[in-house]
């Protein structure tokens, strides 16, 4: 059975009535990784949301969202609310602004995991920290006590992560996880998604426009464009030979980038290896 | 001029700007619009009820109320409207030398304004009116004394903006003189955020002038001013409580325009003001409380 | 914690001496000769010229400007403030007493106004736009366009007069605090909610909020911590209206016959008592000060960041 099955789902503006996503189905097989690629504004993170509810009264949904074969949009709000976090994961963009900046992480984090799973301080600090060494964050009770305006966003980005490892999600949904961060920290980041993978077992939705992060970490893609499916297939087909002109515009800016890039560091030669 | 264009396109605003407009003129065209002369006593017509002739009645010693309202425009809210601009401008030049000179002469300037602005403002026009006196004029000045730091520092960071910006140099080097520069390139910058601190005290310096002049510490009798009507008309307000009305409503209304053109000017300014929109509409929040609470 | 406290404390001492040397200037400025003032005042039939500089001698106004101020400000400190040209007796004796009227008021009314703001402040951003928030604004937005001893006039005569609920005047109860107070809170949180507002409104824009919620955390839950985020804008405004109150409960105290500074202010200005009218300021001004001062440091007790600053 596929972890995820959205089926006709429409997204639009309660007031106006205005369409931003019109119909759009796609499926998330499980254990695997579903990257959807779209420039911005293409509804990518507003689909997201709408699998967990996330999205304010301001829009409105219809549709079917089977989640392990159980209809989401049947659910009560406190049945959703469970399933947050624990079973299905978030993982945000900008690590800065994703924790509560008036409290210390820990307190936060504990919250979140005395919530799910009524574990005592003692309980929680112990298995982030264990989360925490696993991804290379060094002295993690020191890390556990400071404010989030202490720490840079990468490590802020790794405490989202190791919070997702300790919560082990059936489905974790990482939304645009590299784009707030500089070149060197993005090729970290991936690496440990790749790990979040492989150490929790679940299946995962990319949200990107960074083609890198998805050749590496994905197993399907979708694209999407003003909220409607471009092309849909596997990583290796897409990337390589893409068959819709808009993916393969997608593909080539990307390459056109990152060539200019390696030609600004050894010459032309090198950028064409 | 995008936002002079948004300013008007709100209704609200431009109802607001017109009953102004028509408040102002009624007050400068007392002489002529009173129908009878404001201080006209006739005690035979004490308490007089609403009638042709008197069309607001009569007050405690029978005279006009409809022509002291009128009349009472000047004080109330005409001669306040002055005191704000004559506080605008001379803190402009201030904030002007300031910005454009530098140095020491700005920061001497400066730490003048944060002295004047660190007084609370009632206590140092009571400060004011205690050494000088009461009456009008006082009142008037003390406001100007208090309200003038603001507006320059306003201006002044606005220039410090500015001055330093290409244009200007590019202006300079043409060789337009400073005046020229100061009020072709720095002045425009500074009016909108001017008129909406201008427009905001405005109101609340309305609501304290006759709040003073209720005390007994503003205008004084006979002349017709609404501060000190209200005054007058609380003596007898447990008999004949509708004497309250008239000078109480005009003040709501001029100040709830005052302040709906002030909230409009906001939003002309900086559209987003006070919405979920904007990413800080706590400080833009803030800045309206710049209407400072009578 | 402690040095930024410290040292915030401190920068407000300059600015104290630059305020009470203006407001010891206020009585340079006066044009009455404070030796012949007094001697009005303690009823000294026959005022001539050699009493006069008796008086002045005694008084110690003959010697340079800056060594009076050096005394008058001692003097200060320890709340001897010079004789009223009116009654001629201590201002303290009369300033006193009516500083503490004035605190209670103030006291009651700021935990009033607090109360109100943050209430309707919450109450209208958790319906942001709904009709309960536009009838709230609608409501303050008239409310505070209003002269408040207008407001108050209606309220007395609504309550004590038609209804015979409340004292109409004096300090004498627990009851006589309602009207006063209710007269401040409305015209003060009227502008004050809406700050309250506006921050939580941003704050639930914000993306802790969506983090938290896709965590699994209940909406209550989130709605305190944005709250108190939010509070923290308001520390600093609330702070203030301390000594803001403390200056402008003038009109209020005129209405209801309340026996305090602003009173007294009024009093002495009519009677041209000029070491009073001083006295007050002083007093005002610096309470001001360092209230300002105080409520900086209680922000950065609240929020971390801001205390990396100093």
């Amino acid at each position: 059975m596929d972890v995820l099955e959205v089926s006709r789902l429409s997204i639009a503006h309660a007031g106006s009535g205005a369409a931003i996503v019109p119909e759009l189905s796609f499926c998330v097989k499980e254990k695997s990784c579903l990257a959807i690629v779209g420039e911005s504004g293409s509804g990518k993170s507003i689909v997201c949301k709408a699998i967990m509810r996330l999205n304010g009264p301001a829009l409105r949904q219809s549709g079917s969202i089977r989640f392990k074969g159980t209809e989401l949009t049947e659910l009560s709000d406190d049945r959703i609310r469970g399933l947050r976090g624990a079973q299905i994961g978030m993982i945000l963009q900008n690590g800065m602004r994703a924790f509560d900046p008036g409290l210390r992480l820990g307190k936060q984090l504990h919250s979140v995991l005395k919530a799910h799973f009524g574990w005592s301080r003692e309980q929680s600090r112990e298995r982030l920290s264990e989360a925490m060494e696993l991804l290379l964050l060094q002295s993690p009770t020191a890390v556990l006590n400071r404010y989030p305006h202490e720490l840079s966003g990468g490590m802020l980005q790794r405490l989202m992560i190791a919070l997702t490892l300790v919560l082990q999600p059936e489905l974790v949904i990482a939304d645009e996880p590299t784009t707030a961060l500089d070149a060197a920290s993005r090729q970290e980041a991936i690496g440990q998604l790749i790990s979040l993978r492989r150490q929790a077992g679940c299946s995962m939705i990319l949200i990107s426009h960074d083609l890198s992060a998805v050749e590496r970490i994905a197993d399907e893609v979708l694209v999407l464009r003003g909220g409607m499916t471009v092309e849909r297939g596997t990583a290796a087909e897409l990337l390589t030979s893409p068959r819709h002109a808009y993916t393969r515009y997608l593909v080539e800016s990307k390459h056109a980038l990152s060539g200019r890039f390696a030609q600004a560091l050894g010459g032309r030669t090198h950028a064409e290896r | 001029m995008k936002r002079i264009s948004r300013l008007l396109s709100d209704r609200l605003a431009l109802l607001s700007l017109a009953v102004l407009a028509a408040i102002a003129a009624a007050g400068m065209l007392a002489p002529w619009l009173a129908p009878h002369p404001p201080d006209e006593v006739n005690m035979a017509l004490r308490y007089g009820p609403w009638s042709l002739h008197y069309l607001l009645g009569n007050d405690q010693l029978g005279r006009c109320v409809l022509s002291r309202i009128l009349y009472g425009i000047r004080p109330s809210v005409l001669l306040v409207l002055a005191a704000v601009l004559a506080s605008v401008l001379i803190g402009a030049a201030v904030g002007m030398a300031a910005g454009y000179a530098g140095g020491r002469t700005d920061a001497l300037l400066m730490r003048l304004c944060d002295v004047m602005l660190s007084f609370p403002g009632y206590v140092m026009t009571l400060a004011v009116i205690g050494v000088l006196g009461v009456g009008l004029q006082n009142i008037l000045l003390a406001f100007i004394l208090m309200k003038w730091a603001w507006f320059a520092r306003i201006v002044r960071s606005s220039v410090r903006q500015i001055a330093d910006a290409d244009y200007v140099r590019f202006a300079r080097t043409l060789g337009t003189g400073s005046l020229a520069i100061l009020f072709r390139h720095i002045l425009p910058v500074c009016v909108p955020e001017l008129a909406v601190v201008a427009s905001s005290s405005f109101g609340s310096t309305l609501l304290q002038v006759s709040g003073l002049s209720f005390l007994g510490l503003g205008i004084q009798a006979p002349q017709a001013e609404w501060g000190m009507m209200l005054s007058e008309a609380r003596q007898s307000m447990f008999s004949r409580p509708e004497l309250m009305l008239a000078p109480g409503l005009m003040i709501v209304l001029t100040v709830s325009a005052v302040n709906f053109l002030s909230d409009a000017m906001q939003q002309a300014v900086d559209p987003q003001a006070g919405s979920s929109k904007r990413h800080q509409p706590e400080r833009a929040e803030a800045a309206l409380i710049g209407r400072e609470v009578a | 914690m402690i040095r930024y406290a410290a040292r915030r404390l401190l920068t407000a001492v300059p600015l104290l001496l630059v305020i009470s040397f203006l407001a010891f200037l206020l009585q340079q400025l006066a044009p009455v000769d404070p030796a012949e003032a007094v001697l009005h005042a303690q009823g000294v039939p026959q005022v001539t010229s050699e009493l006069i500089a008796q008086k002045k001698a005694e008084l110690g106004l003959d010697r340079p400007l800056l060594r009076q101020y050096a005394s008058w400000l001692a003097s200060s400190v320890q709340l001897d403030f010079g004789l009223s040209y009116v009654t001629g007796k201590p201002v303290w004796s009369l300033l006193g007493p009516a500083f503490m009227h004035t605190l209670q008021l103030t006291a009651v009314s700021a935990a009033a106004i607090i109360l109100l703001s943050v209430a309707l402040g919450v109450y209208c951003a958790l319906r942001e736009d709904a009709w309960p928030d536009r009838a709230t604004r609608g409501a303050a937005f008239l409310l505070t366009a209003m002269p408040p001893y207008w407001l108050a006039a209606w309220l007395v005569w609504l309550f004590s007069v038609k209804l015979d609920l409340l004292p109409t005047s004096g300090m004498d109860s627990a009851a006589s605090f309602v009207l006063p107070t209710a007269v401040l809170a409305v015209g003060y949180a009227g502008v004050y909610f809406r700050v309250i507002r506006s921050s939580m409104i941003a704050g639930r824009n914000e993306d802790y909020v969506l983090y938290g919620r896709a965590n699994g955390l209940t909406e209550r839950a989130i709605t305190r911590r944005v709250l108190a985020n939010s509070l923290q804008v308001a520390v600093p405004m609330f702070g203030m209206a301390v000594p803001i109150l403390l200056g402008s409960t003038v009109v209020v105290e005129n209405v209801f016959a309340w026996p305090g500074l602003g009173n007294l202010s009024v009093k002495a200005i009519l009677g041209r008592d000029y070491p009073v009218i001083q006295a007050f300021v002083l007093l005002l001004a610096s309470s001001f000060v360092v209230f300002n001062a105080v409520s900086e440091v209680l922000s950065g007790l609240l929020n971390p960041r801001l205390r990396k600053d100093l």
